[in-house]
């Protein structure tokens, strides 16, 4: 029984290295994961994702977008809506919507089709839980249980969005957490290793087994030596 | 847990169906400060385009019909001021159009007024479409609220409370329609179930203070109900808009006169056939969880008139 409980500490202090060592080297000592540039184009009025799209949670996330196009690209819109004010603002007008995102990078979208017009510019609108536009905007939000979707726009709200997107995902402190992670087990590792073997050579447990097994001879030994 | 490069990170839980809370209390009170002092000015002015970027609806018509009769009549001007907001009733909504309700003392008055303010799109500014007076001493009620803290409301579209819950999809238009009808005969169907309440009988004395040599007739009908609550202890709060319709009709040698009364505004000659007044009254019906429904607040005011 001691033996199995001290090959699963030891599973586990392994764990605890892996999982450290790997949020460690993933976010690095910036405390974060980044991917980018990835180029996103939508011929209608926005790209946004879908609420349910970062399957990850307890993180922050950062967004980064640099304009792109023919000639003089228009300054862009980035910002973070409750689903229920952008599916109003932008239900029933072609956009990008995208699915999912993976990090390092992967996106599934889907285009959807419409056929109302945006009239009304992003900027001009007072729901946004952040926003940021220009040349070069960066929002950066926690990715927690809010029905949350981030859009991208051109500020005047033409359609035909097309930028450069830079994502990270955010864990401050994370980098030294996975750190200790890994030193705690290393520590659980080696100590669990050093039980097992100790376990395995003490003398007082060979002593007892040998009594034990002497013990169930001895009678007859006795017995025998008597006899003879 | 889902993996990312590797990283076992936390799965995120995003609800299917998730409705927004339809204002922080921090945005309310800037609203009202914001609708207090533009309201101001409008009085001031008496401008009812001013008036068109606050209100909307019946409470619109009611307060352009007051701005025309004091500009016509050359009457005194009360500006509306509100005092401090003290109770907030905002549900959580899971598309558009967002309402909330703000109850608020007015200054240099012995009333407060329930004021609801609608957002019907995202792209639209919040306007104030009901906004019944209540007495001072008149307490609406605790709102019964979700675990996140927003008012139980009702859709009368769908028939569902906010929390989830259904009840007859009509019931609170049905008890609106029954008032109505009540007004407009106290013998009609469904009388019986409503508690004599003062705004009954301030528009019966009304409608009997007419003059004589006029036959008179007076009109009630419901607009649709949307704004519904609920309460802690099982009551409901209705917010409703009433059509009022006053119709005289001159008898032969006789004449019809509004002189010194809001109406000669429209028609500031007697009259010898007939005349049509429309008013709408807004009300605010309380149904206790025990006892019989009655109206604890109203605002209204004649909104238009014609006659020869």
């Amino acid at each position: 029984m001691r033996r199995v409980l001290g090959w699963l500490v030891l599973l586990f202090g392994v764990l605890l290295v892996a999982g450290g060592t790997t949020v460690a080297v993933f976010l690095g000592p910036d405390d974060r994961a980044s991917t980018g540039p990835h180029r996103l184009t939508s011929a209608g009025y926005a790209i946004l994702t879908a609420p349910d799209a970062f399957q990850y949670g307890g993180v922050d996330v950062e967004l980064d977008v640099e304009p792109q196009g023919r000639g003089q690209a228009p300054d862009v819109f980035l910002g973070l809506a409750h689903v229920v004010d952008a599916e109003d603002y932008l239900g029933g007008s072609p956009h990008t919507r995208i699915d999912t995102v993976s990090i390092p990078w992967d996106l599934t979208t889907t285009q959807v089709e419409g056929e109302r017009s945006v009239t009304t510019a992003p900027d001009d609108l007072d729901w946004w839980l952040t926003r940021d536009l220009g040349d070069d905007p960066v929002v950066d939000f926690p990715l927690d249980d809010e029905p949350v979707t981030a859009v991208l726009m051109n500020v005047d709200a033409t359609p035909g969005v097309q930028a450069d997107l830079r994502a990270s995902l955010v864990r401050p402190g994370g980098f030294v957490g996975g750190i200790a992670v890994a030193v705690i087990g290393v520590g659980v590792t080696g100590l669990s290793r050093t039980r097992l073997v100790r376990g395995d050579s003490r003398p007082g447990r060979r002593r007892t087994g040998r009594l034990s097994r002497r013990g169930d001879r001895s009678p007859n030994s006795h017995e025998s030596r008597r006899s003879g | 847990m889902v993996s990312a490069a590797g990283c076992s990170v936390v799965d995120r839980d995003v609800p299917e169906t998730a409705g927004k809370p339809a204002i922080r209390a921090a945005e309310a009170a800037s609203l009202v400060e914001q609708y207090d002092i533009a309201r101001s000015r409008a009085d001031a002015s008496l401008d009812a385009d001013q008036l068109a970027e606050l209100e909307a609806g019946a409470l619109l018509r009611i307060d352009r019909g007051l701005y025309f009769q004091q500009r016509e009549l050359g009457l005194a001007t009360t500006p509306v001021q509100l005092d401090q907001t003290t109770s907030l009733i905002a549900g959580s909504f899971e598309e558009y159009p967002l309402w909330f309700v703000t109850v608020n003392k007015l200054v240099d008055s012995q009333e407060q007024v329930a004021a609801v303010f609608v957002r019907r799109t995202s792209t639209a500014p919040w306007l104030v479409t009901e906004a019944p007076r209540l007495a001072q001493s008149t307490e609406l009620g605790r709102p019964e609220v979700a675990s996140d803290g927003s008012a139980i409301v009702f859709d009368p579209v769908t028939g569902r409370w906010s929390d989830g819950t259904t009840v007859e999809r009509g019931f609170a238009q049905q008890l609106i329609d029954d008032y109505a009808a009540m007004l407009t005969d106290p013998g009609a169907p469904g009388a019986e179930q409503f508690a004599a309440d003062s705004f009954v009988e301030q528009m019966r004395q009304l409608a009997q203070a007419q003059p004589g040599g006029v036959d008179f007739r007076q009109q009630w009908q419901a607009d649709t109900v949307r704004h519904v609550v609920r309460l802690s202890d099982g009551g409901v709060l209705i917010f409703a808009t009433l059509v009022r319709t006053d119709q005289y009709t001159v008898q032969p040698r006789s004449s019809l006169d509004f002189a010194e009364l809001p109406a000669s505004a429209y028609l500031p000659k007697p009259l010898r056939a007939s005349a049509r007044l429309d008013y709408r009254h807004q009300v605010l019906m309380l149904v206790p969880s025990s006892g019989k429904p009655l109206v604890i607040g109203q605002h209204g005011g004649l909104i238009g008139a014609a006659g020869s």
